[in-house]
């Protein structure tokens, strides 16, 4: 099936999208301060809820018993 | 500490299709360079006690990316007239062999184009209406600006159809 020119145009954008090393280069370059990829703060913030419930009881999840 | 909220807001927005810009437009040699100035731009003018919240983020970011790429054209004096996409990609791994060519295809189309229709394109294709497009060129109006973008996607669909490329409309 033929794509349209917006679609062939959309892959071509991104193939030219930068590398994440180059988008944590420029941040900190610009702004002083360590880049966290909005993916990575997500991942992070699963980890800590993660690690604050660990000791919990399976209850405090939904599931009897 | 807003003004970092809002700038990490922004580049997280607008980063990618910034550098594609440039890579498009100038070369990836030069596009991780100018992206800084950019962004540089755009943190100092977040970070001034008198910035004003524009109409539309992107318009405004994209604003100060042509103001940058113009000056650099100016200090250099260069006049693109075509950016190699040999040394503008690095293309990923093939998926299938016959994406992959056509990712080719199309890449050499793109890189045939002159840079003033790259970007026309690049601008529809990052949603820009023909209003928007004629602010960030300055001194045309939309209606130019559609027939430009109409000359440019139909060069494009001459040269992808060169290459073997059928596409719809």
């Amino acid at each position: 099936m033929s794509k349209t020119i917006d679609e062939l145009l959309e892959g071509l954008a991104f193939d030219l999208l930068p590398t994440p090393k180059a988008e944590k280069r420029v941040y900190e370059a610009v702004v002083g301060d360590r880049w966290k990829n909005p993916f990575t703060a997500l991942w992070e913030t699963q980890e800590i809820f993660r690690q604050a419930f660990a000791g919990m009881p399976v209850s405090v999840c939904g599931a009897a018993g | 500490m807003k003004s970092t909220e809002q700038f990490n807001g922004v580049y997280s927005a607008y980063f990618g299709s910034v550098f594609a810009y440039f890579c498009a437009c100038i070369g990836k040699d030069q596009a991780e360079n100018l992206a800084h100035q950019t962004f540089l731009q755009v943190w100092r003018a977040l970070k001034s006690g008198a910035f004003v919240e524009p109409r539309s983020w992107k318009a405004w970011v994209f604003r100060t990316a042509v103001n940058v790429k113009n000056d650099w054209l100016r200090k250099k004096r260069i006049t693109p007239v075509t950016v190699a996409f040999d040394d503008c990609l690095d293309l990923p791994a093939p998926q299938g062999c016959e994406e992959h060519l056509q990712a080719i295809a199309v890449q050499d189309a793109f890189s045939r184009l002159p840079p003033r229709e790259r970007e026309l394109l690049l601008w529809g294709q990052a949603g820009f209406t023909s209003d928007e497009i004629a602010d960030l060129l300055g001194g045309v109006n939309a209606s130019t600006v559609r027939g430009r973008m109409a000359a440019a996607r139909k060069r494009f669909r001459a040269y992808l159809q060169e290459n073997g490329v059928v596409c719809d409309e």
